[in-house]
């Protein structure tokens, strides 16, 4: 689990600091399970633009990039995902607790999207690599359903 | 749904009238300028009103609606139209539709005779209402036949679309009538475009959701910059994307909750933990805790309090009571918080909001703004702070609070309902989120809440402690009045 509340740099570069980051792509290529979760989540991707410009984990392709749209950020509340995949069995269109400025959007291995004032990407799958903007462990009933899917594929 | 702007023409520009007197004309400008300070984007409806014409009974402004026309803006104009010539000269320059007034109400003839020659989809019905009565003639009079008679007229004519204004409600704090619209959902199929009292993106939000609503008609609110159309005509493209939250609260001293108006004769209401896991089975949103012990001796129970939700809890929680520091407040996100609501202290140092958003984000911090009379007040009301609600709000907003927590002392344990009026001043001014506190007494008031007052969220307790309610009915309820709920 990577989970996650802060900016997208800080958490990088501690990450970097204490080896993590090294230590995460090991596991990962040893075959490991992995679910980001909100800042985890987007320190997945290969580079991130909150403030300036950061490279990430790189383990699911695509951008960081702030909300564009006219509605006020940051997103804090509840929104509805259209999601596929092992991940959201049962909660394909769940509704899930985001407290976010910052989001990939049709990221390549997009496996659930939200919109707020305009598409983004909600969830990311790459092999054993999952992410979740949203937070599950705030969701509720469909938050605590995500975790179960991942324990069970996992 | 449509929106709409209007544009009320006076000697070749676009004016406002105070009170409909001439003699009072603001004059915003050509038509062409206008619609592009507004950003007016090609396709759109337009609603033109030629004063000029409403006062001499013969059409004026022609020469700007064939230009309009021209632009590749579906016009609907009106003004004193009294006659199958006067329509058809208003159809030769390229107007889409014609909104009659007293005609549609008082003529039935010649309504009739208008809707043969040029199509029922053509006729565009205004009907204004006051006090449950059509007023005609400038509102001066009353029409000769009820709500319900000239809407089954209307409909046996084929008239898809009725422009309806409440007029006891134009230019009045609560905001579009929305009532009046429910109500005539239930009477006509007819299709309303709404007008009259719309001052906020919330009030366009809230029309669209109304599943009879096809129109909302804007003038003075765009034309003031209070409404920016592209962003009504985003958010009304998807009304109900963004769930509305329905938030229990619990008032805990010594580490229960406890109820009682207005901090006398509180009594034992249970145990924090229990309340909020049942809350959240019943489909809470959120979950607010209000220590009102909080006294320094108290401090650490409060904390172990939240320790003990937030460990039990899976939906989010904002806690407040006694943060003075922004010590108090890294505890209590330490403790499990998700936001920290801060009250007292924010008013004798301001700066605390900004710190604490730089530190902690501004989703974690809550501005609670208790009013009384507009007035903002502290110690649950017993002191006068000196300072505008509404003003305190737009000022937190600045300094980085992410949502207003906005409590009405006058009605808080009267479930007299919320204070609509209170609710519409903040949210007017505000873009963050509001959420209306003090008054919940029945289903209607939380609809209203987000409806009129255009609150984000809505927090009840004793209604809910009580049992009055759960948080199932009031979620229910809303869906069932077309306001989207996880």
């Amino acid at each position: 689990m990577l989970p996650g509340v802060g900016s997208f740099a800080a958490a990088m570069r501690w990450l970097i600091e204490h080896r993590i980051d090294a230590a995460i792509r090991d596991a990962v290529n040893g075959g490991a399970s992995l679910l980001g979760i909100c800042v985890g989540h987007q320190l997945l991707f290969d580079v991130s633009y909150e403030m300036g410009t950061m490279p990430g984990l790189g383990l699911v392709s695509g951008e960081i990039k702030k909300y564009e749209g006219r509605l006020p950020v940051p997103q804090i509340g509840w929104n509805r995902v259209n999601a596929r995949g092992p991940l959201f069995e049962g909660v394909e269109n769940g509704v899930f607790y985001f407290v976010n400025s910052y989001a990939a959007s049709n990221a390549a291995n997009e496996i659930a999207r939200a919109d707020y004032g305009g598409p983004f990407t909600a969830a990311v799958q790459n092999g054993r690599v999952f992410g979740v903007q949203f937070h599950p462990e705030k969701s509720s009933s469909a938050g605590l359903q995500v975790l179960r899917n991942f324990i069970a594929w996992t | 749904m449509d929106v709409i702007p209007s544009l009320d023409l006076l000697a070749g520009r676009v004016v406002r009238l105070t009170h409909g007197e001439f003699s009072t004309a603001r004059v915003y400008g050509e038509p062409e300028a206008v619609l592009a300070s507004l950003d007016v984007p090609r396709g759109s409806r337009l609603h033109v009103v030629d004063l000029e014409a409403s006062r001499s009974g013969h059409p004026v402004e022609m020469r700007i609606v064939e230009r309009l026309a021209q632009r590749d803006l579906i016009v609907q104009v009106g003004g004193g139209i009294r006659s199958i010539d006067d329509a058809r000269r208003w159809f030769d320059c390229g107007a889409d539709r014609v909104v009659l007034g007293t005609v549609a109400a008082d003529s039935p003839a010649l309504l009739a005779s208008l809707v043969d020659t040029f199509g029922p989809h053509r006729i565009v019905p205004a009907v204004d209402i006051r006090n449950g009565v059509i007023r005609v003639a400038g509102w001066q009079r009353e029409a000769s036949a009820s709500i319900e008679d000239v809407f089954a007229r209307l409909d046996a004519l084929g008239i898809p679309e009725a422009l309806v204004t409440d007029i006891s409600h134009d230019g009045v704090l609560r905001g579009p009538s929305f009532r009046l619209y429910r109500e005539l959902a239930k009477t006509t199929k007819i299709r309303i475009i709404a007008s009259g009292g719309v001052t906020t993106v919330s009030d366009v939000v809230s029309l669209a959701r109304l599943r009879n609503i096809s129109g909302c008609v804007i003038g003075k609110a765009l034309l003031e910059r209070r409404i920016d159309l592209a962003d009504a005509m985003a958010r009304v493209a998807m009304p109900n994307a963004i769930p509305e939250r329905i938030i229990p609260c619990l008032d805990v001293r010594d580490g229960r909750v406890v109820k009682g108006v207005n901090f006398v004769n509180i009594r034992d209401a249970g145990d924090p933990v229990e309340c909020a896991r049942r809350y959240e089975e019943e489909g809470a949103d959120e979950i607010v805790i209000l220590d009102i012990s909080a006294t320094d001796a108290n401090r650490q129970t409060a904390l172990d309090t939240v320790r003990r939700v937030a460990g039990s809890l899976f939906i989010p929680l904002t806690v407040g009571g006694g943060v003075r520091t922004i010590e108090d407040f890294r505890a209590m996100l330490r403790a499990g918080a998700d936001r920290v609501a801060i009250n007292t202290a924010a008013l004798r140092n301001p700066q605390l909001i900004a710190d604490c958003a730089t530190e902690f984000g501004v989703q974690a911090v809550v501005l609670s703004c208790d009013a009384k009379d507009r007035q903002v007040v502290v110690r649950s009301g017993k002191e006068d702070a000196s300072i505008d609600a509404v003003e305190w709000c737009r000022r937190a907003e600045e300094l980085g609070a992410g949502e207003i927590l906005l409590t009405s002392v006058n009605r808080d344990g009267t479930g007299a309902g919320f204070d609509i009026e209170l609710l519409r001043a903040v949210t007017s001014v505000v873009k963050i989120g509001v959420i209306a506190s003090g008054g919940a007494g029945k289903l209607d008031d939380f609809r209203d809440a987000i409806e009129s007052g255009g609150a984000r969220a809505v927090l009840a307790a004793s209604l809910f402690h009580d049992r009055v309610l759960t948080v199932g009915d009031v979620k229910r309820y809303l869906a069932e009045e077309g306001i989207p709920v996880r």
